[in-house]
């Protein structure tokens, strides 16, 4: 089994989720937001996994919950990888005081820690979609802002960058034309650490609660079946077990797919450990020591 | 043949490539006289350094060990138990390594890297065995208030230094030097090899001294060992090994040595 | 060694500015997120049941209460001046201090977080260094897919799982929900109760993190072992173990100390969500009930004292490593 095999296994699992968030009208047996069986039934050949406590079937509820999860991961990183990606180039290429500042900024984003922060900012922002994808995509951008900016740094030092500027091309000019293309394997591999980051914080917020109380996340299924938690009731493995099944198989694909991208970026590099620090996204790692080995 | 210290005899190490096995030491005989300096010459991937760790018996997977023996001193070292033989080593056989850049443990003073030599050997105490290698150190040329150096803060000469003052501090019966000074400036090449002649001189030890560069082993040994491709192609004294090789690979080696840089030969001005 | 202890001081003040200003940002943030927030602030400093019942006189009041008619600037101040003293506002569910609630839970959540972070050292670096020192760090793609995936469940969603089973089917612990510790004298009843609710909750985030712990220890050991100053160290006459806890597991402390400090914001976050599925009575737990509650005093704060918590330990590593590791001492300087 090699990477780009792994890479094969999580991206076609992640187009499986994507066709059932697409198609989840068709493939849903029954309206998650409609009463339809009793409240928590057992699972039966009606309702594979049982009913919730209001009675709405788990299982619709599991495929149309695969909307938000994937929409939030996704936009989310696409915001961040954005960020990213302009906040390190722009400091990778110019470098100087304007390379300082942003750096000194991304420092102090990523000493604190990640999801106390987005909890503050979730409950006072108010709970919609759109907030939370602000709140988780201003904040993860940071890791790979430093990461790109490392690349930058090696590529602004190559044959033909140097070649462009001497021909007097803008500092925009190259920045877009010449660097940027240079880093796309790095950026896409970038691209899908934070997708996978991001549905986990997105799960984790809405497991505390802090979800669209009007659409469910597979974390918002989670909180619900915490808060209204009947332990004893003998459906309750069945309301737990898939949503964190389904949260670890779309975290678990982006990470394989990111693994693959990674490897061809730069196998030199490929170490026996994933270079993400952590894939569970709850982390805020203060860089300063690999900073002071340098 | 008391005379000498070391008799290796069809020594063979291979190892195990994607392409298959692969001999990096086919067959190796040599000797090593008491108080003499047998230079090992040969280009990179004859073997040479393969030969010299299974010597030590510092061979790991994926290589191993065929056969042969290794009397040092009477003694059979290959036919020893594995748990005896760390006991040998830095006592009777010593290493200077290939690469003191890196041969030095990078978080720990030099002083405490000497003195580890020391008492993994001998029965002394923590502060007995520290100023002892203070001793060793200065012996080789480390002044006292670079002692407690870590390696990054010293010179690549002064870090070889420190390598052969571990080498020698138990006062071994044969020093192998893996090309002990390839990599350094010229100036501190010639101080280096100075050093290994003088503690020659001083201790009676006995080397084996590994290297590509044939001017350099030519100056310091007594007699010169060629190989080639796992093989041992010609032994000679290091004077005729120049006027007359024999073998055509030496040919070429000697041949290769560009004019300004002949080498003389000990009896000569050093 | 008067230049080295100069070099020393010049570094931990840089840190300690540097971390001030971080401690100073977050604390920024908290005095801002209200501010920017939907609303007016009364919105958060009352409970949520009575906001629609005040009075415009008791607006007045509340605004002139908490000083939120100032300027902006004096405001700031004060609050700055405020949570130097220890006043950190009180909570609108409770009518207490919200420094009190905060001091209540924190040893909870020290207990648990400390336990994690050294049980997962132990138990995942140990089994790291072990696996390295027998069989190397090549890892075949399969094993990595493997921790890939393990890493990849949610914490509190492992939570969930253990409960289930544990208190649920095996019926070995009883379940807590919000009930309050029991006041029973015997310090040995009370500590059992501790240990009670403290083990799956431990195990759980312990069961997260050691995973990686152990990759990083593995591949740190096995780069250290590969090594050119092993051979020389072997080569000195140290046996086998000798060469591999002297030199090998000495270096590759070093990456995993760094992987621990990178731990404390990580099982932080962990910790939060893991104890809102156990009840347990943690700084975590604390934050999800006053977000159910709206309680923002408290909310922010739980969130201060944690990114201090967490900004404490960074700054703790950071100062830490260079007595492990020399060759960082001389940083700044040639």
């Amino acid at each position: 089994m090699s990477g780009t095999m792994l890479g094969r296994i999580g991206a076609v699992t992640l187009v499986l989720f994507i066709f059932a968030a697409i198609f989840a009208p068709v493939l849903a047996p029954y309206d998650p937001t409609q009463r339809s069986a009793e409240p928590f039934a057992a699972p039966s050949f009606a309702h594979p996994l049982g009913a919730n406590d209001v009675g709405q079937d788990i299982l619709s509820e599991l495929i149309y919950a695969s909307r938000l999860s994937l929409t939030v991961g996704i936009v989310t990183a696409c915001l961040a990888t954005v960020l990213g990606v302009t906040v390190g180039l722009v400091s990778g290429y110019l470098r100087g005081p304007v390379d300082g500042v942003l750096m000194r900024g991304v420092d102090v984003i990523l000493s604190l820690p990640f999801l106390p922060l987005m909890i503050v900012l979730a409950a006072f922002l108010g709970q919609n979609t759109t907030n939370l994808i602000l709140v988780i995509g201003l904040l993860i951008w940071a890791r790979p802002a430093r990461l790109i900016r490392s690349q930058v740094l090696s590529v602004r030092e190559s044959g033909h960058v140097q070649a462009a500027r001497a021909m007097g091309a803008t500092h925009g000019y190259t920045m877009l034309r010449h660097i940027l293309p240079r880093i796309t394997p790095l950026v896409a591999a970038q691209f899908v650490r934070t997708a996978n980051v991001s549905i986990m914080l997105e799960a984790s917020l809405a497991f505390l609660g802090l979800g669209d109380p009007f659409q469910k996340s597979w974390g918002a299924i989670l909180f619900y079946a915490n808060a209204r938690s009947a332990f004893l009731a003998d459906a309750w493995l069945w309301w737990v077990l898939p949503p964190g099944l389904c949260i670890a198989a779309v975290v678990v694909s982006f990470a394989f797919l990111g693994y693959a991208l990674e490897e061809r970026v730069d196998p030199r590099l490929r170490s026996t450990v994933p270079t993400s620090e952590s894939l569970t996204g709850l982390e805020a790692p203060a860089p300063a020591r690999e900073e002071a080995l340098k | 043949m008391s005379d000498a210290l070391l008799e290796v005899r069809g020594v063979s190490t291979e190892y195990h490539t994607q392409a298959g096995p692969v001999r990096a030491v086919d067959g190796v005989d040599l000797d090593v006289k008491r108080g003499e300096i047998l230079g090992v010459v040969g280009e990179s991937g004859s073997g040479k350094t393969t030969l010299v760790m299974s010597l030590m018996r510092l061979i790991k997977p994926p290589g191993r060990i065929l056969g042969g023996t290794v009397l040092l001193d009477g003694e059979d070292l290959f036919r020893l138990p594995r748990s005896k033989m760390p006991a040998r080593r830095g006592r009777d056989l010593a290493l200077i390594p290939q690469s003191a850049m890196r041969a030095l443990n990078p978080v720990i003073p030099i002083d405490k890297q000497v003195a580890e030599a020391i008492t993994v050997h001998q029965r002394t105490g923590r502060k007995v065995a520290l100023h002892a290698a203070r001793e060793r150190l200065e012996e080789v040329g480390i002044p006292p208030e670079r002692c407690r150096a870590y390696p990054h803060e010293l010179s690549d000469g002064m870090r070889q230094r420190c390598v052969i003052a571990m080498a020698v501090a138990n006062q071994p019966k044969l020093v192998i030097a893996d090309e002990p000074v390839s990599g350094l400036d010229v100036i501190v090449q010639a101080r280096i090899l100075r050093l290994i002649s003088e503690l020659r001189k001083s201790r009676g030890l006995s080397m084996i001294l590994v290297s590509h560069d044939l001017p350099i082993v030519a100056k310091v040994s007594d007699r010169i060992a060629v190989m080639y491709a796992g093989r041992m192609v010609e032994v000679g004294e290091a004077s005729t090994i120049f006027e007359k090789p024999l073998h055509s690979h030496t040919k070429a080696l000697v041949e290769a040595i560009p004019q300004a840089h002949a080498p003389r030969r000990r009896d000569e001005r050093e | 060694m008067p230049r080295a202890s100069r070099i020393a001081w010049r570094r931990f003040a840089g840190r300690a500015a540097q971390y001030t200003l971080i401690v100073l940002v977050a604390l920024s943030l908290n005095f801002a997120i209200p501010r920017l927030a939907p609303g007016s602030p009364i919105d958060y400093l009352v409970p949520s049941e009575q906001i629609s019942t005040i009075t415009p006189e008791q607006r007045e009041q509340i605004l002139a209460q908490f000083g939120l008619e100032k300027p902006l600037a004096e405001q700031y101040w004060s609050y700055l001046t405020g949570i130097l003293q220890g006043d950190l506002g009180y909570s609108t569910q409770q009518g207490r201090p919200v420094v009190d609630m905060l001091l209540e839970r924190l040893p909870w959540t020290l207990v648990l977080v400390g336990g994690a972070i050294s049980l997962a050292l132990i138990i995942g670096g140990g089994a790291g260094f072990l696996s390295a020192a027998r069989r190397g760090g090549r890892t075949e793609v399969g094993g990595l897919a493997l921790f890939m995936f393990l890493d990849s469940m949610p914490p509190f969603w492992i939570g969930m799982l253990l409960l289930v089973v544990f208190s649920g089917y095996l019926k070995l612990l009883p379940v807590f929900g919000a009930l309050p510790l029991t006041d029973e004298a015997g310090s040995f009843a009370l500590t059992f109760e501790v240990a009670q609710r403290l083990v799956l909750p431990l195990l759980t985030l312990v069961l997260v993190r050691a995973g990686w712990l152990f990759l990083i220890a593995r591949s740190s050991l096995a780069s250290e072992l590969s090594e050119d100053y092993i051979v020389t160290a072997e080569a000195k006459g140290l046996s086998h173990r000798q060469v591999v806890l002297g030199h090998g597991v000495r270096n590759a402390l070093l990456p995993l100390i760094t992987a621990v400090a990178v731990e404390a914001g990580t099982v932080v976050g962990g910790a939060t969500v893991v104890e809102t599925v156990f009840s347990y009575p943690g700084l975590g737990r604390l934050i999800y009930e006053s977000v159910l509650s709206r309680d923002y005093p408290v909310l922010q704060g739980a969130f201060l004292m944690l990114a201090v918590g967490v900004i404490a330990a960074n700054l703790l590593a950071d100062l830490l490593y260079p007595l492990i590791d020399p060759r960082v001492r001389t940083e700044g300087t040639r």
